[in-house]
C-alpha cells in the first residue's frame, strides 16, 4: 500500500477514537451562549458622568481612572487618572492594571466608542474589573463642566441634578478650592494567577 | 514519485508524510513543553526591534508597537522564538549537509533571470513580513500552530494565505514554471 | 502534567536550550521535506508538487491528535496552552498579504530560514525583505492600529464556532485532510512537470 493510504487509514481511526472520547468540561467553554451576552454584560459596566463626579468628589479610593487618549491629544487628565494610550494597552507595563481585582477601572477617552472596544478586549481576556465612562469626556465636559440649566418646566429631579452638577463643576474647575484628591496606584496583590502562555509570532 | 531526483540520488527528499509526522511531533513537543507552538516571524521582529533600539532607544520606547519588546530593560533578542529560529537554521543546515544539498544557488524558472528572481524574493519578503505582523504570525505561528489548537484564527489565516497564493499563482507562473 | 515550562518555572537558560532543540527538529523536518526549495513549495500552487499540503496537514493533524489525547488523559492543561487570538479583520487581511508574499517570494519565514541555511541566495534576500516588511509595519503602525484591533473575538476555537465537541471537530478535519491528500496526489500526476521535479 502507498504511504498515503496507510497514513490516511491510521489517522482516520485515531480521529474516530478522538471523536468518541469524552473530552473535558473546559474544552468548549469559550463560547456556549456566553458570546451573545457580552453586549449585555457591557451595558452593566457603564458608569455615568454623574456617578463618576460623585465618586471623585467623595474621594472613593476603590476606583482607578484610565485615560486612553494618545499623548499628543492629551489636554488634562481627570483627577487621579493614569494615561494608557490605546496603542499601549498590550504593553506588559500596563496590562496588569487592567487585570486586577482590587479596584474598579473606569476607562475613558474622548467619546466612549474606543473605551467599548478596549473593554471588550479586556473582558474576553477574562479581566473583570473594568468599567466604561458613558459618553466619555465629551459627556463629562458638557454635563459636568458646563451643565445646562433646566428649563422653566423642569421637574424637581432635574433641578436637583443640575444643582449637583453645578457643585461638581465648582469642585472640578476649582471655583472653590477644595482639597485635591490624591490617588495612589495600589499594585495587585495575591498569589500568582494561572495565566495562558503568551504565544504566537508576536 | 515526484520527490525523487532521477539524476543523482543525492537530493532525494524524505517521504512527505513521514516528514510531516516528525514535524507534527516536534510541534506537539513544543506544546507539551512550553504551552505554545512553533514560530518564525516573531524572531525577525526581535531583530528589527533590537536594531531600531540600538539606533534610537527613545523612539522605540515611544512606539505603541515596539515598546512592549523592550519594556523593563528586556533584550528583544533574548526571546524564545529567537533561539528556536537559530535552531531552525542549524537544523536545516544539518539536514542539508546530510542529504548533500549544501551550495550557493538561486532557484527560479528558466524563463526569468536570477536578478529578477532576487528582486521578486525581496518583494515577497516585504509583503510576507508586513502581513505576518498584521496577521499576528506567519505560516508557522499563526496557521500551523493555530490549527493544532483548533483556533479559528489559525484556520482563517491558513485559508487566507493559501487561497490568495492560489488566486495569484497564474500571474506569477513565469517565476516558477 | 504539561505544559512543563510554564507550570514548573524552569530557568531561562534551560528554556532557551529547549527552544533551540525544538528549532533543530523543526528545521531538520522542514529541510528533509524539501521546504528549502522555493520551486518545490511553489509546486503546490501549480499542482506539480503537493508536498506542502501533505507535510503541513500531516503535521497539524499529528499535533492536533496528540493534544486531544494528552488533554483527555489529563497530561496537559489546555487552559494555559496558547490559543491564537482571533482578530477577524487583521487575520484575513494579514493572511491575504502573506499569501501574495508567498507566491511572489516563494517562501514563508520558516522555510526561508531553512533554505538560507543550505545556501539558497534567493532565500537570504527573501529574509532581508521580510525584515524590511516588519520594519514598514512597525513604522506605519498608528495607521493600521484600528484594523489591527478591529473585530476581536478572543481565543475562539473552531469547535465552538460550529458548536460541536473537540473530538468530532478533529475527526472532521482529518476526513477533510485525507480527501485533500488524495486530490494532491491526483494533481501531482495530472499536472506533472518532470522537467521541474527532476531539477529541484
Amino acid at each position: 500500500m502507498k504511504t498515503r493510504e496507510i497514513f490516511s487509514i491510521l489517522i482516520l481511526m485515531l480521529g474516530v477514537v478522538a471523536a468518541v472520547m469524552p473530552g473535558k468540561d473546559g474544552d468548549s467553554k469559550e463560547l456556549k451562549g456566553e458570546e451573545m451576552s457580552w453586549e449585555t454584560l457591557m451595558e452593566s459596566k457603564y458608569v455615568s458622568v454623574d456617578e463618576l463626579a460623585h465618586l471623585l468628589i467623595s474621594g472613593d479610593p476603590s476606583i482607578q481612572l484610565i485615560d486612553l487618549r494618545s499623548i499628543d491629544a492629551l489636554e488634562k487628565l481627570l483627577p487621579g487618572a493614569i494615561n494608557i494610550p490605546l496603542d499601549s494597552i498590550y504593553n506588559e507595563n500596563f496590562e496588569y492594571l487592567f487585570d486586577q481585582d482590587n479596584r474598579k477601572n473606569i476607562i475613558y477617552a474622548k467619546s466612549d466608542s474606543i473605551s467599548k472596544q478596549v473593554w471588550m478586549i479586556m473582558a474576553k481576556k477574562g479581566y473583570p474589573n473594568n468599567y466604561i465612562l458613558e459618553g466619555g469626556l465629551e459627556s463629562w465636559n458638557s454635563k459636568i463642566l458646563d451643565p445646562q440649566a433646566p428649563g422653566q418646566i423642569a421637574s424637581q429631579e432635574e433641578i436637583d441634578l443640575y444643582n449637583k452638577r453645578l457643585a461638581a463643576r465648582m469642585h472640578f474647575t476649582g471655583a472653590k478650592a477644595l482639597p485635591k484628591i490624591e490617588f495612589k496606584v495600589i499594585l495587585p496583590q495575591g498569589g500568582k494567577k494561572k495565566k495562558r502562555v503568551a504565544g504566537g509570532c508576536s | 514519485m515526484s520527490h525523487h531526483n532521477y539524476i543523482s540520488r543525492k537530493t532525494k527528499y524524505m517521504n512527505p508524510y513521514i516528514a510531516g509526522i516528525i514535524l507534527g511531533f516536534v510541534l506537539l513537543l513544543s506544546f507539551y513543553l512550553t504551552g505554545r507552538g512553533l514560530g518564525a516571524s516573531g524572531a525577525f521582529k526581535s531583530v528589527v526591534v533590537s536594531t531600531l533600539d540600538a539606533v534610537s532607544h527613545d523612539k522605540v520606547e515611544a512606539s505603541g508597537f515596539y515598546a512592549k519588546y523592550i519594556a523593563d530593560g528586556k533584550n528583544p533578542m533574548k526571546s524564545w522564538l529567537v533561539f528556536q529560529v537559530l535552531g531552525v537554521l542549524i537544523g536545516g543546515f544539518l539536514s542539508g549537509a546530510l542529504a548533500g544539498r549544501l551550495g550557493w544557488k538561486t532557484e527560479h524558472s528558466p524563463k526569468i533571470t536570477s536578478t529578477k528572481r532576487i528582486v521578486l524574493a525581496v518583494a515577497g519578503g516585504v509583503l510576507f513580513g508586513f502581513g505576518s505582523q498584521l496577521g499576528r504570525g506567519c505560516t508557522s505561528g499563526a496557521a500551523l500552530s493555530g490549527m493544532a489548537t483548533l483556533s479559528v484564527a489559525g484556520f482563517v489565516t491558513m485559508i487566507a494565505i493559501f487561497g490568495t497564493a492560489y488566486l495569484f499563482a497564474y500571474f506569477f507562473r513565469k517565476t516558477w514554471i | 502534567m504539561g505544559p512543563i515550562i510554564p507550570i514548573y518555572e524552569i530557568s531561562q537558560e534551560l528554556n532557551f536550550l529547549i527552544a533551540f532543540g525544538i528549532g533543530l527538529g523543526f528545521g531538520f523536518a522542514l529541510e528533509q521535506a524539501g521546504f528549502s526549495s522555493s520551486r518545490k513549495l511553489a509546486g503546490m500552487f501549480y499542482g506539480y508538487d503537493a508536498t506542502v499540503l501533505k507535510v503541513f496537514f500531516t503535521a497539524a493533524i499529528v499535533a492536533l491528535l496528540g493534544l486531544t489525547f494528552l488533554n483527555n488523559f489529563n497530561m496537559i492543561d489546555m487552559s494555559i496552552v496558547y490559543i491564537n487570538e482571533f482578530y477577524v479583520t487583521s487575520a484575513v487581511l494579514g493572511g491575504v498579504i502573506m499569501g501574495l508574499g508567498f507566491i511572489v517570494g516563494g517562501f514563508c519565514p520558516g522555510t526561508g530560514v531553512c533554505a538560507a541555511a543550505i545556501g539558497k541566495i534567493d532565500a537570504i534576500f527573501y529574509l532581508m525583505g521580510s525584515l524590511i516588511g516588519i520594519f514598514i509595519f512597525g513604522e506605519t503602525y498608528p495607521f493600521w492600529k484600528d484594523i489591527y484591533l478591529n473585530n476581536y473575538l478572543g481565543g475562539l476555537k473552531i469547535s465552538n464556532a460550529f458548536d460541536i465537541t473537540d473530538g468530532l471537530m478533529v475527526l472532521l478535519i482529518i476526513a477533510a485532510a485525507v480527501m485533500m491528500f488524495w486530490v494532491g496526489e491526483w494533481a501531482e500526476k495530472k499536472f506533472a512537470r518532470p522537467d521541474i521535479t527532476k531539477e529541484i
